[in-house]
């Protein structure tokens, strides 16, 4: 039976009058590599950081390798766990090399190896003073000090926003390696959709403070859909599950966006001999559908 | 002419709890001018206009500059045609209406005095806003709001200056002048650099002097730390944590001013062979600098339990743990402090002929107030209270403070410092548990360290 590493339940948070998460559930089993999307303001952020932590829910639980995660104590569970902030915590007045030595001090499973090849893959200047790097090679170190004590879960709240094209790939070719052998997990948060189409198996996207898609990337693509249809064409008895999400017209023709699209309703267009375009959408398409 | 305007009004609001307190500063002084009316003149009326127009005038006067900065720093406004110019013309107004509103009123109150009055005015006015404009985003910045005051006091004792204050006339040129040669000054170097970004606040990143012992520390760590004890603590502080380092800046933050000073003003009388005393020092100026550096003292406690955050998911252990390794970091701090504090007392005593009593109730007090400071900037914090109003409540702990000090000196009666010191450690205490009962339910997704915003900002600075 698969793991369970993180689990949440009717997570809410508020910040003053504003109530960022409203009830959240959801769970990540071991080697699964989620990506989370989210509007600016959705609460991805907050999501990742209660869910480790750094605040206390109002209402609901996480649970982090089955421990309350708000009260974790075992210095053995916190450390099988790598979070990259969205905004980095490094020491501005040290070297990169000073401060991984500084983060090496924490773990006595700290692979100095990895880290070497990895700074070296992705350019990092690591004897250059923190505060004079930029932002995507800060956001590299970042990285790298998450990955150097190898996590077996690894949460990064946006990892890639700074981050030039070459160096991304070279991020995700690692994410992949990393996820490869189904025992480490990985939750990022990005805006950046074309990257998570590349890595993740699964896709939670957060909208108004709740999670309103959870779905393996391939069932959500093949989900949903874009329908065609004519404009007097009427809908057959039983699409009603289909879950339109948008309607519209263009050109004289009808424009339907489905949520639960599938077979079943590909052969009651058939019976009712309608000529309709089923389109397929990317994950951005998607994304834009549901927040239309 | 209205940008001018509009910029006018951003440094005169530039933030929320500038608006009730000039509009409270309106209200007392208006209550003083319509008291005059009625009664004629007393000493209430005139303790209400000058308290109204110190209110009014405070924070302008002393946030102006830092408002220059970021406005002319942002990108967008940046761009806009002549928009330093612009802002440079609104600062110059605020300076001049500052000044000319609390030199009205205090020469309203000392109607014997009124040229000296707006001529000291003027100058203490143009000297803040035009410095700090220029130096609050550089390192070292803050430091001027610690000197201006202090060199204004050790000025006084100069024959020469108390001379000009005597005649209204040279007092107001020798104003003029320096005002005039220093605004100059500042527009000349600022002309040959441009202004990186700047973000609210007063204190940027590496202002304070002992954060650049971590450059001269760098070769140790590459050697790699002694034990985790030592990483965390490192990570608390916000630079390499080892003994050298605090005593060195502890020693910085106490003896800073008085080693500036005496650069500036001292040496040359020294090389004469002069006493500290003879040339015009009064010891308890330089014990009264050093008080500074327990606002220091809370500074980095308040940025700790933000720092915090940082060990959260690296060191075991619940909240409660991370709350003793916090609190274990700033007692040795406070022993550290207290250790340098007697030293710097013992320096002054043997360079002056102050009376030995003075160096004993100084390292009490340092004590004291330090370990108060630390525990009311730690509860500010986790209590996610503003920094606004984390100065507000500073400001208020030293008025007190001052107050109780200046009864003391005046009076020879020792119990106003005494009950100082006891009530600093008893607030202190109180501060401590309201701490640690509110740590356990610390937001750290709302309490992040002040040198990440700063840094994200200044790592694409707008050069």
């Amino acid at each position: 039976m698969t793991e369970v590493v993180l689990t949440i339940d009717g997570l809410h948070k508020r910040f003053a009058d504003k109530a960022v998460l409203k009830g959240v559930t959801a769970s990540v089993q071991r080697g699964e590599v989620i990506g989370l999307l989210g509007l600016n303001g959705a609460g991805k952020t907050t999501l990742l950081e209660t869910a480790l932590g750094f605040a206390l829910a109002d209402a609901g639980s996480v649970k982090l390798f089955g421990s309350e995660s708000a009260l974790i104590v075992d210095e053995k569970l916190k450390h099988k766990v790598g979070f990259v902030p969205q905004q980095d915590e490094l020491m501005p007045q040290m070297t990169g090399k000073q401060y991984l030595a500084l983060i090496a001090e924490f773990y006595p499973s700290w692979n100095q190896g990895l880290i070497d090849r990895l700074a070296q893959e992705w350019l990092v200047p690591l004897d250059t003073m923190i505060q004079k790097l930029s932002v995507g090679q800060r956001q590299k170190l970042s990285i790298l000090s998450a990955l150097g004590h190898e996590p077996e879960l690894i949460i990064l709240d946006e990892p890639v926003a700074s981050l030039d094209p070459m160096a991304r790939r070279q991020f995700l070719k690692e994410i992949v390696a990393l996820a490869s052998n189904g025992d480490r997990t990985v939750l990022f948060s990005t805006h950046i959709v074309s990257d998570l189409e590349r890595v993740a198996s699964r896709v939670w996207i957060m909208k108004d403070g709740g999670l309103l898609v959870d779905d393996a990337l391939d069932t959500l693509k093949e989900r949903t859909v874009r329908l065609r249809l004519p404009a007097e064409a009427k809908l057959p008895a039983g699409f009603q599950d289909a879950g339109i999400l948008h309607r519209r017209s263009e050109h004289g023709i009808q424009v339907l966006t489905l949520s639960h699209w599938s077979d079943y309703h590909q052969q009651l267009l058939q019976q009712a001999g309608l000529n309709a375009v089923v389109e397929p959408l990317s994950l951005e398409d998607i994304f834009l559908e549901l927040h239309a | 002419m209205k940008q001018v305007w509009l910029l006018f009004r951003h440094y005169l609001f530039w933030q929320p709890i500038m608006r009730p307190v000039f509009g409270l500063g309106v209200l007392l002084a208006l209550t003083g001018v319509v008291w005059f009316i009625y009664s004629g003149s007393d000493p209430g009326q005139k303790l209400l206009l000058l308290l109204g127009s110190v209110l009014m005038c405070f924070f302008p006067v002393m946030t102006g500059g830092a408002g220059f900065l970021q406005a002319a720093s942002n990108p967008r406004t940046a761009l806009l045609p002549h928009f330093r110019v612009k802002a440079g013309l609104a600062l110059l107004l605020l300076v001049i209406a500052a000044s000319g509103t609390f030199a009205t009123a205090a020469a309203f109150a000392f109607q014997d005095w009124q040229w000296r009055v707006f001529a000291a005015c003027f100058v203490i006015a143009s000297l803040f806003i035009q410095t700090s404009q220029w130096l609050l985003s550089r390192r070292w910045g803050a430091m001027v709001f610690w000197l201006l005051p202090v060199t204004f006091s050790q000025l006084w004792h100069l024959p020469t200056v108390r001379s000009f204050w005597q005649d209204s006339l040279a007092l107001s040129v020798a104003c003029f002048a320096v005002t005039v040669g220093w605004c100059a000054l500042i527009l000349w170097l600022q002309r040959a650099r441009s202004i990186r970004r700047f973000t609210v606040g007063f204190v940027q990143q590496g202002a304070f002097p002992g954060n650049n012992e971590v450059h001269v520390h760098a070769k140790v760590l590459t050697l790699g730390f002694s034990g985790s004890r030592s990483a965390t603590n490192t990570m608390l502080w916000g630079m390499y944590y080892n003994l050298k380092n605090r005593l060195g800046l502890q020693v910085l933050m106490l003896a800073i001013m008085p080693l500036i000073i005496g650069v500036v003003l001292l040496i040359p009388a020294l090389i004469k062979g002069k006493a500290l005393t003879e040339i015009g020092v009064n010891p308890i100026v330089l014990l009264a600098m050093g008080l500074y550096g327990s606002l220091i003292g809370g500074f980095i406690s308040r940025e700790s339990v933000a720092r915090v955050r940082f060990l959260w998911l690296r060191c075991p252990g619940d909240r409660s743990t991370l709350w003793q390794q916090l609190d274990r970091m700033l007692r040795g701090e406070w022993w550290v402090s207290v250790v340098a504090s007697a030293t710097y007392a013992g320096v002054i005593w043997l360079l002056t002929d102050m009376p030995t009593h003075y160096g004993i109730w100084f390292v009490l007090l340092y004590g004291s107030s330090l370990f108060c400071l630390q525990y009311l900037s730690q509860y500010l914090r986790v209590r996610l209270t503003s920094g606004v109003f984390t100065g507000l409540a500073y400001c208020s702990l030293l008025l007190v403070a001052g107050a109780l000090i200046i009864t003391t000196l005046a009076t020879e009666a020792l119990w106003p410092i005494a009950s100082l010191c006891a009530g600093f450690v008893l607030l202190g205490g109180v501060l401590r548990r309201g701490s640690q009962q509110s740590f356990h339910r610390v937001d750290w997704c709302q309490i992040k360290p002040m040198t990440l915003s700063r840094m994200s900002a200044l790592t694409q600075p707008t050069r």
